[in-house]
């Protein structure tokens, strides 16, 4: 069931999910706070839209088998909500409404997406954008400023670790190996 | 908790990229990054500041404290897969009471002891996974409540790392109880 996707392919599309943190990893003045907010909550609802698309690709795959084809299409609902749910309070701080990628385009910064066309490949590509995205929302949590984004994101977050169990789960992983969950351990 | 990550502990750009497995290609263009930073801000230091979040912290412990005595009432009427479900959560339960307590301790406060008993009423197998699905709604309710209030990034990056677990608990519960795992998008949980 493991990955038979290399190393390069994975790196494509799970780092792209670190950017909601990466994002962040900004300014320390005070005054630059409210910018670091946007820059944060644009690259999230980013984040949220590309995963959305992806998702939503990846279940129209027959080889990937009824059960997880059904998981992504839930997958890709959420993501999507989390998607407006993050945009409707980056909307009231500034932040334009960016466009929703295609898949295509989703592809072409996640290669690991087009190249999860198996069971085993997209079950290890979810666990890496999963993870990638909880480790990138981990940060975005301990800079942002907004109390209304901080509990949004938390939710979010809480969102995407239940996402994650459920995919360890069908890898058949431990789905809690940490009782303290950023997405840093497999 | 796993393969060294610390509680609270701020993640760096290096770490991000080694978790996601290396090398950013081609995370500029979606995420429109140019660039960024090494790592998330200090917390600005005030006593404070440090004294109303171990009091928000001790709030949450409290919470944690009536969910490790919970699943340890639910353990005791469950059998079987169920029995050991809550055995294994309510060890993660006190990993989260045991990491709070140390938060309270470092920004001063004094961890409030946990009571010598509480009232559950649980009688039977339904009864007590019920509980269980009650205290994680409760927790995770909690711990987003905490989120907003707490101005220690390292504490905040405690309680969110413990509310994702809680919500993962909640999700295994569901399950157990022959619930669909995955509810709402937003996991917001109920105080």
């Amino acid at each position: 069931m493991r990955s038979r996707l290399s190393r390069r392919e994975l790196v494509g599309g799970a780092a792209l999910t670190a950017a909601g943190g990466l994002l962040l990893g900004l300014p320390g003045a005070a005054a630059a706070q409210g910018t670091a907010d946007m820059t944060a909550m644009l690259g999230a609802v980013r984040l949220e839209q590309a995963l959305g698309v992806a998702y939503a690709g990846m279940a129209a795959r027959a080889r990937l088998g009824r059960d997880l084809q059904d998981l992504l299409l839930h997958l890709a609902d959420h993501e999507r909500q989390h998607a407006a749910a993050l945009l409707t309070l980056a909307e009231y701080i500034g932040v334009l409404p960016p466009k929703v990628p295609t898949l295509a385009q989703v592809e072409a910064m996640l290669p690991g997406v087009r190249a999860a066309v198996d069971r085993g490949t997209a079950l290890a590509v979810l666990d890496e954008l999963e993870r990638a995205e909880l480790l990138g929302f981990y940060t975005d949590e301990q800079v942002l400023t907004d109390t209304k984004l901080i509990e949004v994101v938390g939710a979010v977050m809480c969102s995407d670790a239940q996402h994650l169990a459920v995919v360890r789960q069908m890898s058949g992983l431990d789905p809690i190996p940490t009782a303290l969950e950023t997405g840093n351990v497999r | 908790m796993g393969d060294g990550e610390r509680p609270g502990e701020t993640v760096s750009r290096r770490r991000l990229l080694a978790a996601a497995g290396g090398v950013a290609a081609g995370l500029a263009g979606l995420a429109g990054l140019a660039g960024c930073g090494s790592s998330a801000s200090p917390t600005p230091t005030n006593p404070e500041f440090n004294g109303a979040d171990a009091d928000v912290l001790d709030g949450l412990l409290g919470v944690g404290n009536r969910a490790v005595a919970a699943y340890a009432r639910a353990a005791a009427v469950l059998g079987g897969a169920p029995r050991a479900l809550v055995r294994r959560i309510g060890v993660q339960e006190a990993a989260h009471v045991y990491a709070l307590t140390g938060a309270v301790d470092r920004l001063g406060g004094m961890p409030t002891p946990a009571p010598r008993a509480y009232a559950f009423t649980v009688r039977d197998a339904s009864e007590a996974l019920a509980l269980v699905a009650e205290t994680e709604e409760m927790s995770i309710a909690a711990a987003i409540d905490a989120l907003a209030k707490v101005t220690d990034h390292q504490a905040r990056g405690t309680v969110v790392s413990i509310a994702n677990n809680d919500a993962q608990h909640a999700m295994l519960i569901a399950q157990a109880r022959g619930l669909p795992p995955l509810g709402a998008a937003i996991v917001r949980g109920r105080a």
